[in-house]
């Protein structure tokens, strides 16, 4: 007879459980289980899709999956939504893992960088003909070996130019019509590795760095970069990441800010202007970990909330009103999914965790997460 | 080679008429005979006429084979059978059997009796039909004849679903039908062993897509049910007594029981019985917690689930209800909701497909006002939700099943092949395997290739051991004998034992070809020439230069002759007709490495 499975185990219980709960935690909460684990993603068409990265270790692919209309149709509307899956728009093969992907707003294109390459290569997602997404430019990096690249475009609606590397001093600006490297940062001496970049306007560019939490901001007017540093007092000896408030947001209602997040679970707010400043911050009851690969902070269109992923098994929100200009502010999440722990159908193992994670550019609820078992969850949450 | 064809008469998608006929090892087989609810044409039944145009389909096929009891698989047997004409073998598992008929009157009720439509298949008709069915039980092979074997395998999807393996002689494929990879409350997951089959042919009607958890969408359910209740509305589940209704009230059930709910909720009467009656008959396929719920009590005998009675309906406050017929398109579901349609909020949940033309069918497309008989017009104001609980493969799912039965190729049946060649180029890239994607009517040829187990004669052997020593496993090395059959069986023996047993003389076939050489000198020179020649060219073959100046090399035998003050002599190479190869070579280095002369 055919394997059935045994319903009534432990695992089995806590899961229905949770399941259980999650009713009135959770407007919405849909459960997908990919074939393997998404290691990096990026919103396409203002949301309505999303490009993904997986991985299986040994091979590779690349998919644009397009969102369940449940998730983006409006309740009031009254008609009938039959939609509760996501499609494979289209899909491609690559030879290394994702670590990063960007989507060109406007095109059809994709930027992403592979594990342990020091190459950004241009994707271009299918059309009406073919459902292949096909590798397009391939764009040298300055080192032939580097730790990892990030990648950042210009925040206008039509992006002239995108740029990308590993350390303050590799990075290279591209026009993105032509593909050929505008400027660079390789006269700089400063040598930090980063672990972010963003445009702040056309003609700067903000870097975090990895290890020391620095802000180095590169302005790009004149040919030759110029440099502000700013270390920050009051930063934990840790991994550091951040976000500039307004990214991947669709509208800029508040003010732009960045918010900076370390491994030891502190996180720092700076206003862009005047980096040096700490505006406020707070400490979390996460960290402890020994680097940040996965470590993903996101804020909410209506740039209330910043989300976290990558310390462990869950995703959790915090509230941008608990954060105080003092020494000694212990904050707890608003709001925490733990979906991927409680779902996860095999043993768990020992380095369990949410791979990636992404907040909606239009619903500030709605939020796409990853685990390293290869479960996709989209929900969006309650605070009550 | 050999090979199997595939022609796909319809198939793929939610509703499809899925038929796919196959030819393999000289049989030929149809699978599944469904039918589209979309269409009220001829486009409703597959197009049989490919199959003959006139006459009885029974000569042309050598069986029929049923996956489940789904109308988009099993909706024209009776119109297959009875009206175009077949009487041969029809298969379906047990459940099948039992639920097909029953499905098949609903159907044939709705479009004869209330769409009025004529000339469709009739009761007598069904009942006929179900007479050439044969049940047959999951791993169980059955030899349909003497070359054709069948065995399902549980399929998951619905009750009494099931995969094929095929097998004729060598050859062998298997036919998914509709599966489902994940187990739920109410049945397994598929499963099926590593048959390592020609070819697979499987459903792909989620090839493309990433499927939401089964438990979410049971979530979103209850979900639904409690806000509605909670808001003191109405809601109205209609379901067909078989499918998924004995799920939904387990779920409901214990839901109710979690939350301390006191609403109350109803079941329509006889629903219970029905489903009793086949959950207790066919108890093995369905999923290990309810064969274990049914050890410990009735699993229908449920706290919170009471019976309905019409004078209900009027009831006032929150109250949720399952009701039959499914689509709305009669009865006592079509009834409550009448009464229920014009409050807001009250809710309607679809939980499956409904058939065009009923009332479900029009809801779900968001049909507001709908015309009633004697043209009253119902105002819809209540929610309509739509809820499938359908258990399909999704892409990850047909990966697995690759790789766990490992076919040499694969055949998705589906319609949009452009749209899959990612699919279709991973599997390629994963599995090493080719895959096909043929649309209704295109015929798709996979050629095979097999080994023939051949006896050898233990003389033949011996012979070939003493001369030319002991093989060596790993070099594969030619082996000259005479293949004869015996039987069903093949032999392989030596030449003359064959011609014995035949009782035929022995023929000798000869070639000879004679060039002529410039050369001057004795013909034992040019002899001599010839043989330094071969010499070097021939390494590994024996080559002999007897006295009366002839040269052997092998078989061949090359001889010069010629006066001694001629310029000119002549060559002649005769070889054997079994030396073909090598008499062809050395004629060709005679007459390229020494200068022949125009004769």
């Amino acid at each position: 007879m055919p394997p059935l499975v045994n319903m009534d185990s432990n695992v089995d219980i806590q899961y229905e459980n949770w399941l259980m709960d999650s009713i009135s935690k959770y407007k919405n909460l849909h459960m997908y289980s990919m074939q393997d684990k998404v290691t990096a993603m990026d919103w396409v068409d203002s949301g309505k899709s999303v490009c993904v990265g997986t991985s299986s270790g040994s091979k590779h692919e690349i998919l644009e999956l397009s969102l369940p209309d449940k998730l983006l149709a409006s309740e009031e509307e009254g008609a009938v939504i039959k939609g509760r899956d996501f499609n494979v728009k289209n899909g491609g093969f690559c030879r290394g893992e994702i670590t990063s992907i960007k989507h060109i707003p406007g095109t059809r294109l994709c930027l992403v960088v592979e594990k342990n390459s020091s190459t950004v290569t241009a994707w271009k997602m299918g059309n009406n003909e073919s459902d292949m997404i096909q590798k397009q430019k391939e764009i040298q990096g300055l080192k032939s070996s580097c730790p990892r690249l990030e990648v950042c475009i210009d925040g206008q609606d039509t992006p002239q130019n995108f740029a990308y590397g590993s350390s303050t001093n590799d990075i290279s600006v591209v026009d993105l019509a032509t593909f050929q490297t505008v400027t660079d940062s390789t006269d700089l001496s400063l040598s930090q590795e980063v672990s972010y970049l963003s445009y702040q306007g056309h003609n700067t560019i903000l870097c975090c760095c990895r290890k020391s939490g620095d802000i180095v901001v590169l302005d790009l007017r004149d040919k030759k970069v110029k440099v502000t540093h700013s270390p920050c007092l009051g930063r934990q000896a840790a991994f550091w990441t951040a976000v500039n408030s307004v990214d991947g947001c669709a509208t800029n209602q508040g003010k732009t800010l960045i918010i900076q997040l370390s491994s030891e679970g502190q996180f720092i707010i700076l206003d862009p202007r005047k980096i040096n400043e700490c505006i406020s911050g707070a400490t979390t009851h996460k960290g402890a970990k020994t680097d940040n690969e996965h470590i993903n902070l996101e804020v909410s269109s209506c740039q209330k909330f910043v989300s976290t992923s990558g310390f462990d098994s869950e995703v959790d929100i915090f509230c941008f009103d608990s954060f105080k200009n003092s020494d000694e502010n212990k904050i707890g999440p608003v709001f925490t999914h733990e979906g991927h722990v409680t779902t996860c159908e095999e043993p768990i193992a020992s380095d369990f965790t949410v791979t990636s994670h992404l907040q909606h550019p239009f619903q500030a609820s709605l939020i796409l997460s990853a685990a390293s078992d290869g479960s996709l969850h989209a929900w969006e949450y309650i605070i009550k | 080679m050999s090979e199997i064809t595939v022609t796909p008469l319809g198939a793929g998608q939610d509703v499809g008429r899925s038929c796919i006929l196959v030819s393999i090892g000289g049989k030929n087989i149809m699978f599944d005979c469904g039918m589209h609810m979309g269409f009220n044409d001829e486009r409703r039944f597959p197009d049989f006429s490919y199959i003959t145009k006139e006459g009885r389909l029974t000569e042309h096929l050598d069986c029929v084979i049923i996956s489940h009891f789904h109308l988009d698989h099993c909706g024209a047997l009776p119109y297959m059978s009875e009206m175009v004409g077949y009487d041969g073998p029809i298969y379906m598992t047990h459940p099948t059997k039992a639920i097909c008929p029953i499905l098949l009157e609903d159907y044939r009720k709705i479009t004869v009796e209330r769409k009025g439509e004529q000339n469709f298949f009739t009761s007598e008709m069904i009942k006929t039909c179900m007479k050439k069915v044969k049940a047959v039980n999951l791993h169980e092979v059955i030899q349909v004849d003497d070359e054709l074997e069948i065995k399902p395998y549980y399929a998951g999807h619905v009750l009494g679903a099931a995969m094929f393996h095929i097998q004729v002689g060598r050859q062998s494929l298997v036919y998914t039908g509709d599966y489902n990879m994940t187990p739920d409350r109410h049945l397994g997951s598929a499963w099926i062993d590593k048959c390592r089959p020609d070819l697979l042919i499987s459903e792909s009607t989620y090839a493309t897509t990433i499927r939401d958890s089964k438990r979410c969408r049971e979530r979103d359910f209850l979900k639904k049910v409690h806000d509605c209740v909670e808001r003191g509305g109405k809601v109205l589940i209609p379901v067909f007594a078989l499918g998924r209704a004995q799920e939904l009230c387990i779920l409901l059930e214990t839901y109710w029981d979690r939350m301390n709910l006191k609403v109350p909720i109803y079941f329509s009467l006889g629903l219970t019985e029905k489903a009793n009656h086949y959950y207790k008959l066919f108890i093995t396929w369905t999923s290990q917690k309810i064969k274990n719920t049914f050890v410990q009590r009735n699993m229908f005998e449920f706290k919170h689930i009471k019976p309905f009675d019409r004078a209900f309906i009027d009831n006032p406050g929150p109250m949720v209800v399952f009701a039959t017929p499914g689509m709305l398109h009669a009865g006592l579901s079509l009834q409550i909701f009448k009464k229920w349609a014009p409050n807001e909020n009250n809710m309607v949940i679809m939980p499956g497909y409904c058939v065009a033309g009923t009332i479900g069918h029009k809801i779900l497309n968001g049909a507001r006002r709908l015309e009633m008989e004697n043209k009253q017009v119902l105002e819809v104001k209540l929610k309509v939700e739509y809820m499938s609980f359908s258990a399909h493969a999704d892409a990850k799912g047909i990966m697995q099943l690759i790789s766990w039965c490992e076919p040499r190729s694969v055949l998705l049946v589906h319609g949009e092949a452009a749209k899959m060649e990612f699919l279709k180029r991973k599997i390629q890239q994963e599995f090493g395997i080719e895959c096909y994607m043929p649309a209704n009517g295109e015929t798709v040829c996979i050629q095979t290739q097999h080994n023939i187990p051949v006896d050898v004669s233990l003389k033949l052997l011996k012979r070939e051991a003493s001369a030319a020593g002991l093989p060596d496993p790993k070099t594969p090395r030619m082996l000259h004998g005479a293949l004869v059959m015996r039987g069903n069986k093949l032999q392989l023996i030596e030449p003359r034992q064959a011609l014995m047993d035949l009782g035929l003389a022995e023929h000798h076939l000869r070639f000879t070809s004679t060039l002529y050489v410039e050369e001057e000198g004795p013909p034992s020179k040019v002899a001599e020439n010839i043989y330094q020649l071969v010499k070097s060219k021939c390494k590994d073959q024996p080559t002999q230069y007897s006295s009366d100046g002839s040269i052997s090399v092998s078989d061949v035998l090359i001889s010069v002759s010629g006066e001694d003050d001629d310029k000119t002599k002549s060559v002649l190479v005769s070889w054997s007709h079994q030396d073909e190869v090598l008499g062809s070579f050395l004629l060709n280095l005679v007459n390229t490495e020494l200068t022949t002369a125009t004769e």
